[in-house]
Formats: structure tokens, C-alpha cells, sequence
């Protein structure tokens, strides 16, 4: 998923394409064909949890400042003085606590977190500390302490580390990367399928098959994306309905991502981990974060996490979503009226699984002599040490695990404890 | 170099062979490919499409006219009239879109005329070095002219003159958000209370020149937005110049001197921003930087250390001079060395695949097909442009819409001869296992989705 939302002129634009109708593949896989390929469904054992687990990558680094607003600072109003007649125009803040208020675009997500069901963290940062958005979404995306390059993703080493009983089902159910491209934080050596909500049209299963044979002797690694395609299709085979019918782009693409992957989580033979993207967050100019660009991504996130708490609502007690961005926004509003790239910045848990109605900050102060490097929101937590608490508590990864492979040299970072259950 | 390796200059350096291509082949690889570079500059088949300044013309009009639509509807609600009605889908009803479809009618033209098709891969390749995407309306509607205005006239020239034209194309000053970037201290800064926007220094430095681990810090990407403050695109009112044209504004240019990367530079207006850019192209650090992504892009995810030395080397060694850059890619040892193990990025497939078959795309259909193949035309997801990392693009739903594709294309091909076109446009690349199953098939239009699909195919 490449394209953002509301805030997409291209989307109103509609450059190209607009009047091509969307076919959809449900391919009815042969039998023995599809037989190969999903291995039976081994039901969790009575009284075991079967957790779900989706992370959002915000890329573009969202302004956290806005997201979740420190009303209860005083130098916040201050020194966001200029973005504050937009942000009213959208509406009343919704306070959540003494101190911080989520931006009014934010609605389902207050009504989460006033459920217990959402948890904010703020002034939290990934280990990086310069100002690439790409070195800094590697950081995010690889776990790893700092920009080396690496193609494995800590989600995907988290998938070799789940609990022996758990991984064997998990691994056969595979975990989905939603959209044309797979994320590097799924990316590695545990294979990953991937769903798109619009296709082309079908090829027959006889030409599949022809083709996987000559992958399975010529070329693996096109062999396992063509299989994990095949495993895809028929599961998606299963969900024909209610999928938008309209060619989707914009939101409704979004969503469609969004209430595609819900619908496979849910399914007992389906994945249990999955990671979206959603792009758009480098908000450098007309931010507006209350009614403008910044306000129509946060509605549109907002809107996203509704249609996954509705997809979801079999599981959702058993569900945990994170969202998170590669580091956040400089506390002073730039020259025209955006923001330039910072530091630290908010993450979101949301799911029944997570023990919300609370923020989780170590607050530093917006006043000048507390801003990291003069210019950005000092990170007070870091995000390794939400993730890690999250793959322990919900998917029951060991700790030494997480330390050494799936955040490798993190072993200093402590959990946080309690933020699931 | 092994015959067999001939195949390699379509294969790996351009747009995939015709049937009948590789016959064509002269005695030496890297002068058959040099020698295409230079037909990227100005080619025919782009000449009648507008420029910048004419197409964000047509932009501010359709601006215009939904104002006056909006105040229209406004009106006639009033009115309680009915509203105009809305023209019917595919009329001229958005001329922003239709020249974009113009501009891709224009390159699968030349994708499919192209002798080899390494200056159009150069052409991609640079586009997407200096990425503008169309994800804000202004940006779409000149996406078009940057790259025949900005990239082309310098693809055989030299880095510093398309970085400049780059740098300075109102479509790179809007996408990269410098078009209302001001000095504090300017006149504009003073009188409105606003300051700078460092998107654009930011992404020079670290995407465009010396790359992120050149070292600079964060007071070297301040005061590089402050000497480019002032470079603007001429709006609607613009008097000495057309709208759409670049503009520099000495009312909101930063006055005084600034230190970037170790240097100082005095107060210039314009020039100051010039000189740091030309100070930059000619950094080590780019040189290295470029050469890295060439042979990544080309050769190989993770490139051999001697050949992006050697390529970094007659960067140096010739200030900058593509055509010394690209010689001394294709004369690496790594060049033409086998196997082949780069995954073709979408746009790169599909364009070969049309060239395979001899097969047409309608413009709208092309891009819908790369959308969901991952690649969206014009729209790359950031400013870092679409990966040249293979992995990013086995996504195994979009595997499945590159086979989808391909059954497509197949199934429209009125003379396919599968194993005699296999030969033809993959020659001594075609593997046994390939023609084989290629034979074998139950039917030619199979048969050619097998080939498309053949890793041999896929990847260069």
C-alpha cells in the first residue's frame, strides 16, 4: 500500500485508470494442489490463548506532538501557538488524563482507550538519533541498535522465536504482509505471505503449478513467494464478500488493506501476525493538523483502526496492534507551517488484549533547556522496550530471545511490564 | 566474454531483447551500449509534449475552474436550482491526467522502439535517483517535464549540470517543500514572522550528493536551507517571468554568509546555493555514493567492492562526466559476469515483456498493472525512490500479478512460436529446464505466460 488518504490530491486527481473495473481472483485451487500447500489447521490447545498481532509503520515520521497533545504543559500551547485555530476548527480535543488530550480526528481511538483497550506511549524514540527517514525506518523496521544494512526484520525473527507448540502452528499458518510490497520489518528467513485487496484476473491453477515446478528446480526464492501467493488465494477465495467492488485507491484502498487483513487474521487457518504501511507522514509544510494534511492522515488512521476493531471483533480480546513511527517532528513549528524531522514522538498500542486507558510517558518538558539537541521532543522511552514487552507477554517470546535475536544488543533496554493481559 | 554473454546487454543494461535483437549484436558490448546513451537527450517521440511552465498552466486553469464550478454549485444551491451537471466519465474532464497519459504514451514508445534500451534505463534510473512522486497535484501535473527537462538533456553530460537543473526544477522546489522557505532575516521572513523549511537541504545531502554516512550534522543541513532559501517556482502572478518557471526571490533569500560541510560561503544571493552545489557534486563522498547505487542498481543488491571503487574513480577522475561513469561500469569484471540474480523491478518487466512479445499497452492499463505490481508510476512511496533492493519486490501477491500479467499479454499475441521466441529474445540465457517446460506446455499462450514468468526473464 503506497498511496495515503484523504490528503492525497492524486487520489481526487484520479490520474489514470479510474474507469478500468476491478476483477478480483477467487481461484478455486485444484484439490490436490491446495492440499499441498495448507497444511491441515492444528486448533490451539483448550484454554491457550491464540493471539493476533498486527504492526503499522507509519513512514514519514508523524508529529507525535499533534497526535497526542501535551495540553496539560504549559509551553505546548505556546509553542504550537500556530497550529491551534486548526485544531480547534476540527473540534474538541479529547482529553485522555491530566496531561495529554488526543487530536480530535482521533475519535475511535479515544473510545478505545476510555474501554482500557488502547494505551498511548509518548516521548518514545527508536534507538536512532539522526534525522533520515530511511536510515531511521531501517532502524525501526530491523530492531536492530543502529543502521547496518541488515534484510531481516524483527518481526520476522520474533516468527522463529514463538513458543514451540505455538510456532509450529504459527509457522504453518505463515504471517501476512499486507499490500504489493513486503515490509523489511517482515522480511527474513521465515516465509511470509502477502495480500493485496485488486488483481488482474486468474491464471489456472495447471499454469501455476507448471511454473512452480520449474521455480522448485531453478530458483527458490521465486518458488516461495509463488507458493505463499497460492496459500494467500485460497484463503482469500474464502472471503468474497464484502470487499469494496470499486477499483480502490486513497481510503478506501486503505481500508480495504485494513479490512482484508482483519478478515485473514480472524480466520482459524489463517496468519496470526501481520504489518501494513501507511505512508504520508512528513508533514514539512501546511501541516493543519486539526482539518488540513496532518488531520485528514490522523482521520484516516483513526478510520483504519475502526474497521480493524470491527473486522477483528471475534478476536479482538485476543488482538494486539502497534502502531509506531520512525522517529517524530522538531517541537517548533518551521517556516511554513509544518514541521522538519525530530525525534521523539508517540506509538499506539491498541486491542483487547492491551491493558490501556493510561499513557505511558516519562514526560521531559517542552521548555528549551529540555528539547533534545534544542529542537526535538526528548525520547524518555524506548520503543524496543515496548515492542519486546508486547512479543513476550502476547505472543510469549523468551526474554533472552528478544534480547539477542529479534532486538539483538538490547539486552539493556528493559521491558515495561504489565502492558498486556 | 562468452557469447553467450551478449545476451547480458539487453538482459542486464536495458529494456529486455525483441525477436531479432540479439542478431544485431556488434563485435563489443560496452560501445553497442555507449552508443545508445546519447538518443535519451531529446528523442523525437517526446518532442511535441509541453513543458513545465505550459502544463502547471493547465494546472492553475483547472484550478480556476473548480473554483468557479464550487462557487457555480454554490449559486445555484442557493438558487435551489439544480447544479450543472458533471461530465461523463473519460471526456476532458481532467487535463492534468491526460497529459501524464500523454507522457507514458510517449516513453512506451520509446521503451518499445529502443535498439537496446540502456539510455532509457539510464533515464529510470535517474528519475528515480532524484525522485520527485506525484503525491501533491503541482508535482503531478510537471512530473512529466521534470524528467525531460531535468534528467534527459544532461544523461550524457555531466552530474553537476543535472544536479543543478534538478535542484532547480520547480518540480523538485515543490515536492521537497522549498518553494516557501524563507530567511529569518530576509525581507519576506521579517515581514511575515516565518522561517525555513529543510526538507529540500536535507535530502540533497543525504539522497542526491554525498549520501547520510558523509557526515554532516544537523548545522550543516540549517545553513545549506538557508542559502537555498529564495529558490521559488513563479506563481500565477509572476511579472518578469512565466508562471511555472523557476524563480529566484532575493526578498526571501537568508542574507550572509554559510558554513556547510567544512566550507565557508559568502553571501551570494542565487549563487550562493550554486556554489555549494557545485562544491557538493564534486565531493568524494558523491562520487562514492553515485557509483554505489549505479552498480546496484545494474549489477548486483549487494555490490562488488571493486567495482564500485573503479566506477567512484572515473567519477573523480572526470569531475563528474556520465559518459567516463557508465564506461567504467560496463567494464567492470562484475558487468557482464553470470548469474543472473537482480529481480527485474516491475516497470522493467512489463516494458520487457511488451518488447518480447511485440505487444502495446494502453496507457491507463499500464498503470494500473504497475500499481499493483508495487510500482506506481510517478508515485514513489518517498523521496528515497523505488527500492533497488530485489527482496523489496518478491512480495508473493505481487509475483502472482506478474504472472496474472503475463497470461494476459500471452493470451493476445496472434504468432506466438514460444520455444523459437524464447531462443530469439533470451539466447544462450534460456535454460534447459526452461525450454523444456516451455514445450511442454499445454498450449502457446501457456507457453508464453511460462516464458515471461521463467526466472531466466525475471531477473538480469
Amino acid at each position: 500500500m503506497r498511496s495515503t488518504g484523504p490528503s492525497d490530491d492524486l487520489a481526487r486527481l484520479c490520474v489514470a485508470d479510474c474507469e478500468q473495473p476491478n476483477r478480483r481472483r477467487f481461484l478455486g485451487l485444484s484439490s490436490a494442489f491446495a492440499a499441498s500447500l495448507l497444511l491441515p489447521y492444528r486448533s490451539s490447545l483448550a484454554g491457550t490463548r491464540d493471539p493476533r498481532f498486527l504492526f503499522v509503520v507509519l513512514r514519514g515520521a508523524l508529529d507525535g506532538l499533534s497526535a497526542a497533545m501535551p495540553v496539560g504543559d504549559p509551553d505546548f500551547t505556546k509553542i504550537r501557538e500556530g497550529f491551534m485555530a486548526d485544531l480547534s476548527q476540527a473540534g474538541a480535543a479529547l482529553p485522555i488524563g491530566p496531561m495529554f488530550a488526543l487530536n480530535p480526528q482521533l475519535k475511535a481511538l479515544a473510545g478505545l482507550y476510555a474501554k482500557n483497550q488502547a494505551a498511548i506511549v509518548h516521548a518514545v524514540a527508536t534507538p536512532y538519533r539522526d534525522r533520515s527517514h530511511f536510515d531511521g525506518q531501517e532502524v525501526l523496521e530491523s530492531g536492530l541498535p543502529n543502521v547496518t544494512h541488515g534484510d531481516s526484520g524483527w518481526l520476522n525473527r520474533a516468527l522463529a522465536g514463538l513458543p514451540r507448540s505455538a510456532a509450529l502452528a504459527a509457522r504453518d499458518r505463515q504471517s501476512l504482509a499486507v499490500g504489493p510490497v513486503v515490509p523489511l520489518v517482515m522480511r527474513g528467513a521465515v516465509p511470509v505471505m502477502s495480500w493485496s485487496p485488486e488483481h488482474l484476473g486468474a491464471a489456472s491453477d495447471d499454469t501455476v503449478a507448471r511454473l512452480l515446478s520449474l521455480y522448485q528446480s531453478r530458483d527458490p526464492m521465486l518458488a516461495q513467494a509463488l507458493e505463499q501467493s497460492n496459500l494467500v488465494t485460497a484463503e482469500t477465495s474464502g472471503m468474497a464478500a464484502g470487499l469494496p467492488a470499486k477499483g480502490a485507491r486513497g481510503l478506501d484502498a486503505m481500508l480495504a488493506m485494513a479490512d482484508g487483513a482483519a478478515r485473514l487474521l480472524v480466520r482459524p487457518d489463517g496468519p496470526r501476525i501481520a504489518a501494513l504501511s501507511i505512508d504520508g507522514w512528513d508533514t514539512h509544510a501546511d501541516e493543519k493538523p486539526g482539518t488540513g494534511r496532518l488531520g485528514k492522515l490522523l482521520g484516516l488512521l483513526d478510520q483504519l483502526f475502526e474497521h480493524l476493531q470491527q473486522g477483528l471483533a471475534p478476536v479482538w480480546n485476543d488482538t494486539v496492534i502497534v502502531a509506531a513511527t520512525e522517529f517524530g517532528r522538531t517541537v517548533r513549528i518551521n517556516g511554513t507551517a509544518g514541521t522538519d524531522h525530530g525525534t521523539g514522538t508517540v506509538a499506539f498500542l491498541l486491542g483487547g488484549a492491551v491493558k490501556g486507558g493510561r499513557v505511558i510517558a516519562d514526560w521531559p518538558g517542552l521548555a528549551d533547556k529540555s528539547l533534545y539537541e534544542s529542537r526535538d521532543l526528548k525520547p524518555t522511552t524506548d520503543l524496543r522496550a515496548v515492542l519486546k514487552t508486547v512479543l513476550a507477554e502476547h505472543l510469549g517470546i523468551d526474554r533472552k530471545f528478544l534480547d539477542e535475536h529479534v532486538f539483538p544488543a538490547s539486552g539493556n533496554v528493559a521491558r515495561i511490564g504489565g502492558l498486556v493481559g | 566474454m562468452a557469447t553467450g554473454q551478449r545476451s547480458l546487454i539487453w538482459q542486464r543494461f536495458g529494456l529486455g531483447a525483441r525477436p531479432g535483437d540479439l542478431e544485431t549484436s556488434g563485435p563489443s558490448p560496452v560501445a553497442d551500449l555507449m552508443a545508445e546513451v546519447p538518443t535519451a537527450t531529446a528523442p523525437a517521440a517526446l518532442k511535441d509534449l509541453p513543458d513545465s511552465p505550459s502544463l502547471f498552466a493547465v494546472y492553475l486553469k483547472q484550478v480556476a475552474a473548480k473554483k468557479a464550478a464550487a462557487s457555480m454549485a454554490d449559486l445555484s444551491s442557493r438558487m435551489e436550482a439544480p447544479p450543472p451537471p458533471r461530465a461523463a466519465p473519460g471526456s476532458m474532464m481532467n487535463p492534468v491526467r491526460d497529459a501524464l497519459l500523454d507522457e507514458i504514451a510517449g516513453r512506451l514508445k520509446l521503451a518499445r522502439d529502443a535498439r537496446i534500451g540502456f539510455a532509457e534505463r539510464l533515464v529510470l534510473f535517474w528519475s528515480n535517483h532524484f525522485t520527485v512522486s506525484a503525491s501533491k497535484q503541482q508535482v503531478a501535473v510537471i512530473a512529466g517535464g521534470f524528467e525531460r527537462e531535468a534528467i534527459r538533456p544532461h544523461i550524457a553530460g555531466r552530474f553537476h549540470d543535472m544536479l543543478e537543473a534538478v535542484e532547480s526544477h520547480p518540480a523538485m522546489l515543490l515536492y521537497l517543500d522549498n518553494e516557501r522557505s524563507m530567511g529569518v532575516a530576509s525581507k519576506a521572513g521579517v515581514k511575515r514572522g516565518n522561517g525555513i523549511n529543510e526538507n529540500l537541504a536535507r535530502e540533497i545531502l543525504e539522497l542526491h550528493t554525498v549520501g547520510v554516512d558523509a557526515g554532516y550534522t544537523q548545522a550543516d543541513v540549517t545553513s545549506f536551507a538557508m542559502a537555498l532559501t529564495g529558490w521559488t517556482v513563479a506563481g500565477a502572478k509572476a511579472v518578469d517571468t512565466v508562471p511555472g518557471n523557476f524563480q529566484f526571490r532575493p526578498q526571501m533569500h537568508e542574507p550572509g554568509a554559510q558554513r556547510v560541510f567544512g566550507r565557508d560561503y559568502p553571501e551570494g544571493g542565487q549563487e550562493q546555493g550554486q556554489v555549494i552545489l557545485a562544491d557538493l557534486a564534486s565531493h568524494k563522498a558523491t562520487a562514492q555514493h553515485i557509483a554505489f547505487k549505479l552498480v546496484r542498481h545494474f549489477i548486483a543488491d549487494e555490490p562488488p567492492k571493486a567495482a564500485v571503487a573503479a566506477v567512484a574513480a572515473a567519477f573523480e577522475r572526470s569531475d563528474g562526466d556520465l559518459l567516463a561513469v557508465y564506461e567504467a561500469l560496463l567494464k567492470t569484471d562484475a558487468a557482464f559476469a553470470m548469474p543472473l540474480t537482480k529481480l527485474r523491478p516491475p516497470v522493467e518487466f512489463h516494458l520487457a515483456a511488451l518488447r518480447a512479445l511485440g505487444a502495446e499497452a494502453e496507457p491507463p492499463r499500464f498503470m494500473r498493472t504497475l500499481a499493483l505490481m508495487g510500482q506506481r508510476l510517478y508515485r514513489a512511496p518517498s523521496p528515497q525512490g523505488w527500492s533497488d533492493d530485489s527482496k523489496a519486490w518478491l512480495a508473493p501477491d505481487a509475483i502472482r500479478t506478474r504472472l496474472e500479467l503475463s497470461v494476459q499479454l500471452a493470451a493476445r499475441v496472434r504468432e506466438p512460436k514460444p520455444l523459437d521466441r524464447a531462443k530469439a529474445i533470451l539466447g544462450p540465457l534460456l535454460t534447459d529446464e526452461t525450454a523444456t517446460i516451455i514445450s511442454r506446455a499445454e498450449s502457446s499462450q501457456q507457453a508464453l505466460a511460462l516464458l515471461l514468468m521463467s526466472p531466466e526473464f525475471q531477473r538480469r
